[in-house]
């Protein structure tokens, strides 16, 4: 569904990675994992045709993503990115109409049962905290209801139990028949989502494999120089204690 | 020695500052009616320095300049080594250095008919030259008494137009005032304690003007009259004065006032 | 361009609210006159061609100032920007005193100055627009500061008699329009259409660019559109009244507080609202002292420097 071939993405004079090459398929969760830097979130930018590529193409349905016009990405691709400004004073409940547009009103208030926002849907975006706002952005993920979700760091500001949902909600949403690509940072939460992990090395270099023989001490301590204790899901890195 | 030269400058600066000056002076006119006055004076020889618009007599314009009236160059000024500067107001930029550096400020801001009188008479003192200075006021005296007498009208309502664009007209306290007053005509906004106010179209409506006087500077005389016409009706009076003559406080004003009488007895009023 | 029935609704009250205010402004001045029995022949002649041009030209031009000031507010995602702020009517004021000073007694060559100098101070404010809107405001603030500098160069070597109009019109005046009214009220229309227009994606460009952009917003097209709208009716109202400051800031600010921060909304009850308080402070101005006038930039930035104020320290 989602083809990758040969992409190269640069940022000014800076080869963020070369020669990345991938299929992604409807009902997967594809973890992107990296150093800071790295260029996982400009990998997310350039999937839906908002950054250009050095080199390479990306294709939705065997035809390239810079073919389709602006509004059919739109309807393709939903992006969870940094928390939008909040001067203006949006509130929760038209930050979530922005993004549903012509849905109904019964996707809004899932969303909000599902993120737990029902009790600040008329707040203003500003008076919320930082972890309540990331709760807002993934509603508003929910409500577009588009066959592929680019989420960059779902979990960053959130609580245990919010991430909890909100990696529920990835699993779920794969099998419910979406392709759902995010980046994490965290090991545990990638290896319990993840079918399939792209690894950029910061240094130019791309992989892509199976969670199973992507996560794994001898991968990622090179890309991450970190020490790696454990393996499959318990892979974790060692904190310095005994 | 050191004693006595310090003793006898004091003595000097005492004299100085008691007696009126003498002849000789270096002289900065620091306004366009100063240097007129001086002129009329005799007391041209003594001007060392003048501003922008200090234009008459023809012979003032080849003065040095130094600066305008609201502001001088202060290096400038002393470079021409007063001993005198008569300036409009004493607060201008630059004349309280002059003050400092050594140089006598005589203000010279006449608001009325009789100040611009007294204000030759006091020049005339200043520079030494008092005998042409009382020649020169007498002379205006009885020309401003023979005008008086001319005036057979009263109080004739006056709209004064300063400016066009946007419309300002003279208030209370001002010069203009006075001189409509002096002339027999009742300023219509004479009760406005604003030198400049700007002014409605309908308010000048409402104050029923018989007259409206325009300066004939930067301004399409011809559209003015259209204008005032349509406001005021047809049959309001319309004359314009050369505002050299009527806003400057000095010497030519009875000329200016002489030829807005001709104007004026010219009208059906 | 679908209006739901809320926004018909406001509309409909700013049109009821407009009128009243209106009325009462044809109707005070030097003395009341009755707009609907006029006593005499002048007095007809005093409402249709003295407070009534005057009263719609301060109409479309405050509604301008406030639609200029919501649409550079969300281009630069920062809610103190607005034409005054930005240095725009400085550069304006710079146009039109140069030209004074080439061509002396031409009203035309004023204008055509304000207009172009409205045009370059955008585009100067805009050369910088790729360090972020942030520091696009700090830029537009010191080129108002540099604008303004070069304004009293120029004042000094404008001669005497000139001087006395840039005044008058730095100050905002709306006695004497050199655009004719009907082409001011239709500049009005048209902005109010395309911004009304144009409000779904000014909504989601709240969100910030990328989110607009993932939400199928054209963001480089809508900021040139955007852009050329706001310095076009900009450069339009400072032409018409001269630098009226604070409008632009003020009335999209109130109107966000009172009717959410959604653009249709927003918009239509800028460019009434605008209109309505430019009306109210136009009046104030030609009635406080009467017979004599106030300035009407004196009233707005009165009023407006407090409010600024009070916003700068309610983020802080």
């Amino acid at each position: 569904m989602l083809d990758i071939q040969d992409l190269s993405l640069r940022r000014g004079n800076k080869i963020l990675f070369e020669s990345l090459s991938a299929q992604m398929q409807v009902g997967q969760v594809v973890v992107v994992l990296g150093p800071n830097g790295a260029g996982k979130s400009t990998l997310l930018l350039a999937l839906q045709g908002m950054f250009p590529c050095a080199n390479g193409e990306i294709q939705y349905q065997q035809k390239p993503v810079s073919t389709y016009s602006r509004q059919t990405l739109s309807r393709i691709f939903t992006w969870q990115g940094d928390l939008p400004p909040s001067e203006f004073g949006l509130t929760v409940g038209q930050r979530l109409a922005l993004s549903a547009d012509a849905k109904t009103r019964q996707s809004i208030e899932d969303a909000l049962q599902y993120m737990d926002l029902g009790l600040l849907e008329q707040r203003a975006l500003g008076e919320l905290s930082s972890g309540e706002r990331q709760r807002v952005e993934i509603a508003a993920t929910m409500v577009r209801d588009n066959p592929i979700w680019l989420m960059d760091e779902p979990t960053a500001h959130l609580d245990m139990r919010h991430q909890v949902d909100c990696l529920r909600l990835i699993k779920q949403q794969s099998k419910d028949g979406r392709l759902i690509i995010a980046v994490l940072h965290d090991l545990q939460q990638a290896a319990g989502v993840a079918d399939v992990v792209l690894l950029l090395d910061g240094l130019g270099g791309a992989t892509v494999g199976d969670a199973a023989s992507m996560l794994t001490a001898a991968r990622l301590e090179p890309v991450f120089q970190v020490k790696l204790t454990g393996q499959g899901k318990d892979l974790r890195p060692v904190y310095g204690e005994n | 020695m050191g004693y006595c030269v310090r003793k006898a400058w004091f003595i000097v600066c005492f004299f100085c500052s008691v007696f009126p000056a003498f002849a000789g002076e270096r002289i900065l006119a620091l306004a366009p009616h100063v240097c007129e006055t001086l002129y009329a004076i005799g007391a041209e020889k003594d001007i060392v320095g003048a501003v922008s618009y200090c234009d008459y007599p023809k012979a003032a314009l080849k003065l040095p300049r130094i600066g305008a009236y609201n502001r001088i160059n202060v290096e400038a000024a002393i470079a021409l080594r007063p001993t005198v500067a008569i300036v409009l107001n004493i607060k201008t930029p630059g004349v309280s250095k002059l003050r400092q550096l050594g140089v006598k400020i005589v203000p010279s801001y006449p608001v009325t008919v009789d100040e611009v009188l007294q204000n030759v008479q006091m020049l005339g003192r200043v520079t030494g030259h008092e005998q042409q200075a009382n020649a020169l006021v007498s002379d205006l005296q009885k020309r401003l008494d023979k005008l008086t007498s001319r005036i057979s009208y009263k109080e004739i309502p006056v709209f004064y137009e300063i400016w066009s664009d946007p419309l300002l007209t003279a208030g209370n306290n001002t010069f203009i005032h006075d001189v409509l007053r002096r002339i027999g005509l009742r300023n219509v906004f004479g009760s406005l304690a604003l030198e400049a106010p700007r002014i409605n179209v309908e308010s000048v409506i409402a104050a029923q003007p018989k007259l409206v006087i325009i300066p004939s500077e930067n301004r399409d005389v011809s559209k003015r009259v259209i204008f005032w016409k349509k406001w005021l009706g047809e049959d309001i009076h319309i004359i314009t004065v050369n505002p050299d003559l009527v806003h400057r406080p000095g010497p030519r004003l009875l000329d200016g006032m002489t030829d807005l009488l001709n104007q004026l007895e010219g009208l059906k009023l | 361009m679908k209006l739901q029935k809320n926004e018909l609704l406001l509309i409909a009250a700013f049109v009821g609210i407009a009128m009243f205010v209106i009325f009462i402004a044809l109707g005070v001045g030097e003395h009341w006159i009755n707009p609907l029995n006029p006593s005499s022949d002048m007095e007809v002649l005093i409402l249709w061609e003295i407070r009534l041009p005057r009263i719609l030209t301060a109409f479309a031009v405050g509604g301008m100032l406030a639609l200029a000031g919501a649409w550079f507010q969300v281009l630069l995602g920062n809610p103190l920007a607005e034409p005054y702020v930005l240095g725009v009517a400085g550069s304006a004021a710079v146009g039109a005193v140069s030209a004074m000073m080439l061509f002396p007694d031409s009203t035309l060559a004023m204008s055509m100055g304000a207009f172009i100098g409205a045009w370059v101070g955008i585009a100067a404010v805009l050369s910088f627009s790729f360090l972020g809107a942030t520091r696009l405001l700090l830029a537009g603030v010191v080129l108002a500061a540099f604008w303004g500098a070069i304004l009293m160069l120029l004042m000094a070597l404008l001669p005497e008699r000139s001087l006395m109009l840039a005044y008058a019109w730095m100050m905002g005046d709306l006695s004497s329009s050199s655009l004719p009214v009907w082409s001011l009220l239709l500049v009005w229309l048209l902005a109010l259409m395309c911004g009304v227009f144009l409000s779904l994606s000014l909504d989601k460009l709240l969100l910030g660019e990328r989110h607009a952009e993932a939400l199928g917003v054209h963001v480089q097209r809508l900021r040139l559109i955007l852009l050329f709208l706001a310095s076009a009716v900009t450069a339009i109202a400072v032409t018409a009244a001269g630098t009226i400051g604070f409008v632009g800031l003020v009335v999209p600010h109130l109107m966000r507080l009172l009717f959410g921060s959604l653009h249709k909304a927003v918009l239509i009850s800028s460019a009434f609202g605008g209109g309505i308080l430019l009306i109210m402070a136009d009046t104030t101005a030609r009635t406080i002292i009467s017979p004599a006038e106030l300035p009407v930039g004196v009233l707005t930035a009165m009023i407006g420097v407090p409010i600024f104020l009070y916003l700068l320290l309610r983020r802080a």
